[in-house]
């Protein structure tokens, strides 16, 4: 057994613990926006886990799709997904009525949850709103080289409408300052 | 557009085959398709450049159904309808397979909706491609095999499972509450390119792969690889002959090019100041240049912020201070800063204008950087001649000796000039030496200038011939005096030295100057010993990295800190007695 489930079994069996009040806060606070703050393997993901869950069980939050779980590494992403669906398993075969009516329609809807590291996250919603967002609907990431590249694209192609047109005099206040403008690109690359 | 894409596929593309001809033709039905819709509608929306870039990755051509005897490939929501014994589903991982719920930006959910009802959602999508999946698994018969990829190669880092491999383990196993972790458990180990049993090997290569890297690792594998390919079982000793202490024919010793490359025989090329001074640095790089004739492949990528190299910063340079000193003399005058000022931005700007043709910069304002530097340097120039000539008259400008002349120099021989050594024997010399001034109060007084546009790195005044990595000083002392004596009997050298007019680390015009008498009779030993050299067929690599940062050779060098390494080691055995003469250049 893991440590960390070893930590999970100890806290789903064991003696009342000193924060139990603020894991049934976490449990059952739905309509409060909480933060969470505690050490490895004291059960945060296990508390996090039961929290969706029950805000599909009662309804606070009405449909799955409209969930979102952000991980940093992809590896969490998958292992949160699992156990996601293990709870809601386990919660709908415990509930009744209403309550395991939702738990069976989220199931059968969890690929519709959003499970993933904040990159995917947020590629999402750039993908959904360029409009708002102001990028091109078929951006695509890019890496640091070419991060590089483009900036140096863009720079020259300031420096070369400049040179063309200078209506703010900035080239007149570099030279008073005995600067060229290559001088300022070369500053930007220092460390 | 559309009608010249249709000429160039229909009379410029070459159709090798009948894969090729089908493809032209089904190009030229799309293409032919759309100019009859754009002659019938106003062409809004469509932007034929990128339409065109993106048909031929768009269109399929010579598709088959499934065949017996053959793979057949087929996505998701199309395969298995073949009943076939075995099935493969690739690509399941979380990142690809069933993924998540993606709207159509340009109409999102809600508004679709608002819309109509029939109108597909990003949920409906993916509820299709988890039916899609699960009508696969439906129709299959046989063995089915779900795949994913756990490592990506590219980022180097692990990919996981996609949720309907969990759900297969949860079923297989049996075990329903099976976390992430028990189901990585579960699965077997990864299959990589090296197969883990010979059964699995398809071909001879995987069989090599499973030879090499799988539990039963042959145990001679080195041996029996040089047996069966002996090309690389020579690569594989001239790696053991250069990794060991001894100096052999892996690292340069060659004695047989050697008595070719003598510059001492009668027929030998003449020696140039470079060629040595490379071989004083590198016997190696030297070996490479004028035994194996190495050229290095011509570097088509440019610098975009960058427009001339130090070489042709260099050569730019030096026809400006040619053409400036030139003009200078036939009007009899000396420089003046005030009064030639212009003369010299003249002749820079005649320069530059003729360079950006041959070589146009990457943008206006790396020009206008480049120039200002090349401007500085010619003021760095004129303000110190105008000192320099106060007590000095030039009167010879990059005189040519065994080489075509470019300036009808007084000194100008096309002959290579006859360097004698102390031995008795002679080498022929060529050389292009920028300045020859005479001394104002005693014109039989003459001195050798070179003009450097780097740094003065390397440079020092208390070490002319820094270990036998230079000898122009002393090359171009010999071969200017023996050339004056010829010319002008009784008139006798008195000095070489070099000038740095550029704005580059420590230059800013400084001179740096050898007497005579110091650069002759040192000069003519080390001459005689890199000849020695050269004739012993000794080229060993340098142990100073330095000495190759900017070698023409990095590419075959491949890891210069290690060589250089091996190089010392090698140096340092006194069982390598060739390299003896090396050892006494570099003063080991």
């Amino acid at each position: 057994m893991t440590p960390k489930r070893r930590a999970r079994a100890n806290a789903e069996k064991g003696p009342a613990l000193p924060d139990a009040e603020q894991r049934r806060l976490i449990l059952e606070e739905l309509d409060r926006n909480l933060l969470v703050e505690a050490a490895a393997g004291t059960g945060k993901t296990t508390s996090l886990v039961g929290r969706m869950a029950a805000l599909l069980r009662t309804g606070t939050c009405e449909r799955i799709r409209s969930l979102a779980a952000v991980t940093f590494t992809r590896k969490a992403a998958a292992e949160l997904r699992t156990r996601f669906q293990l709870e809601l398993e386990r919660a709908a075969s415990a509930a009744s009525g209403e309550e395991q009516e939702r738990l069976e329609r989220a199931l059968r809807e969890i690929d519709q949850c959003s499970i993933g590291t904040i990159h995917s996250f947020c590629g999402r919603l750039l993908r959904e709103r360029p409009v708002e967002a102001k990028v091109d609907v078929d951006f695509a990431e890019i890496d640091e080289k070419d991060d590089a590249r483009l900036r140096k694209e863009a720079w020259d192609d300031y420096v070369v409408r400049l040179l063309a047109d200078d209506p703010h005099g900035v080239l007149a206040k570099l030279a008073s300052l005995g600067l060229q403008v290559g001088d300022l690109e070369r500053r930007s690359h220092c460390p | 557009v559309l009608g010249a894409a249709a000429i160039l596929l229909r009379e410029q593309v070459r159709s090798a085959s009948e894969l090729d001809s089908y493809a032209r033709e089904r190009l030229l039905r799309e293409i032919s398709d759309l100019s009859e819709c754009l002659s019938e509608s106003e062409p809004e929306g469509i932007d034929v450049f990128e339409w065109l870039a993106e048909l031929p990755t768009r269109l399929r051509v010579l598709g088959q159904g499934p065949r017996p005897g053959h793979l057949h490939a087929a996505p998701v929501w199309d395969g298995g309808h073949a009943g076939r014994r075995h099935t493969f589903v690739v690509g399941l991982d979380d990142s690809r397979y069933p993924g998540g719920l993606r709207q159509e930006p340009l109409l999102l959910d809600a508004e679709r909706s608002r819309v109509s009802e029939s109108l597909p959602t990003s949920a409906r999508d993916l509820e299709e491609r988890t039916l899609g999946f699960a009508r696969l698994m439906a129709r299959t018969r046989g063995r089915v095999t779900l795949s994913y990829c756990c490592r990506d190669l590219v980022d180097d880092r692990d990919m996981f499972p996609s949720p309907v491999i969990w759900s297969a383990y949860r079923i297989l196993s049996g075990n329903t509450t099976g976390a992430f972790e028990d189901l990585l458990e579960w699965l077997p180990v990864p299959a990589s390119f090296a197969p883990l049993d010979p059964e699995s090997c398809i071909d001879a290569s995987d069989w090599w792969r499973w030879r090499l890297c799988g539990e039963t690792a042959v145990s001679n594998a080195a041996e029996a690889v040089s047996h069966h390919f002996p090309h690389l079982g020579r690569g594989s000793a001239a790696a053991q002959a250069r990794a060991s202490d001894a100096f052999t024919e892996y690292d340069g010793y060659v004695p047989e090019a050697g008595a070719d490359l003598d510059p001492r025989r009668p027929d030998a090329r003449a020696v140039s100041a470079s060629g040595l001074e490379l071989m004083g640095a590198c016997p190696l790089d030297y070996f490479f240049r004028y035994a194996l004739d190495i050229a290095p492949p011509e570097d088509l990528l440019l610098d975009p912020s960058v427009w001339l190299d130090p070489l042709e910063r260099g050569s730019l340079l030096h026809g400006v201070f040619r053409d400036f000193m030139c003009q200078l003399h036939d009007a009899e005058l000396s420089p003046r800063f005030e009064r030639d000022h212009e003369l010299m931005e003249r002749v820079l700007e005649a320069h530059t204008r003729q360079m950006t043709q041959a070589k146009p910069p990457p943008s206006q304002e790396i020009l206008q950087r480049e120039v200002a530097e090349l401007r500085r340097s010619a003021a760095i120039f004129l303000r110190e001649e105008e000192l320099h000539c106060e007590g000095w008259e030039p009167f010879c400008f990059e005189s040519s000796i065994g080489l075509p002349s470019q300036t009808e120099s007084l000194l100008d021989s096309a002959d290579p000039i006859v360097v004698a050594l102390p031995d008795g024997s002679s080498v022929r010399a060529r050389a292009r030496i920028d300045r020859i001034d005479r001394l104002r109060t005693d014109v039989s007084s003459i001195a050798v200038w070179d003009y450097k546009t780097g740094s003065t790195y390397g440079f020092d005044e208390a070490d002319p011939f820094a270990a036998g990595r230079r000898i122009q000083n002393a090359l171009y002392l010999m071969v200017t005096q023996t050339r004056i004596e010829h010319v002008h009997p009784g008139c006798a050298v008195s000095s070489f030295g070099y000038f740095f007019p550029s704005t580059r680390t420590n230059a800013y015009g400084e001179r740096i100057q050898w007497p005579a008498e110091l650069l002759i009779a040192g000069g003519r030993e080390l001459l005689a010993q890199l000849c020695r050299l050269i004739a012993a067929g000794c080229f060993p690599f340098t142990p100073d990295p330095s000495d190759v940062r900017y070698s023409d050779y990095t590419l075959i060098h491949g890891d210069v800190g290690s060589l250089a390494e091996a190089a010392e080691r090698k140096i340092a055995n006194p069982g390598n007695a060739m390299l003896e003469p090396f050892r006494e250049l570099r003063g080991l």
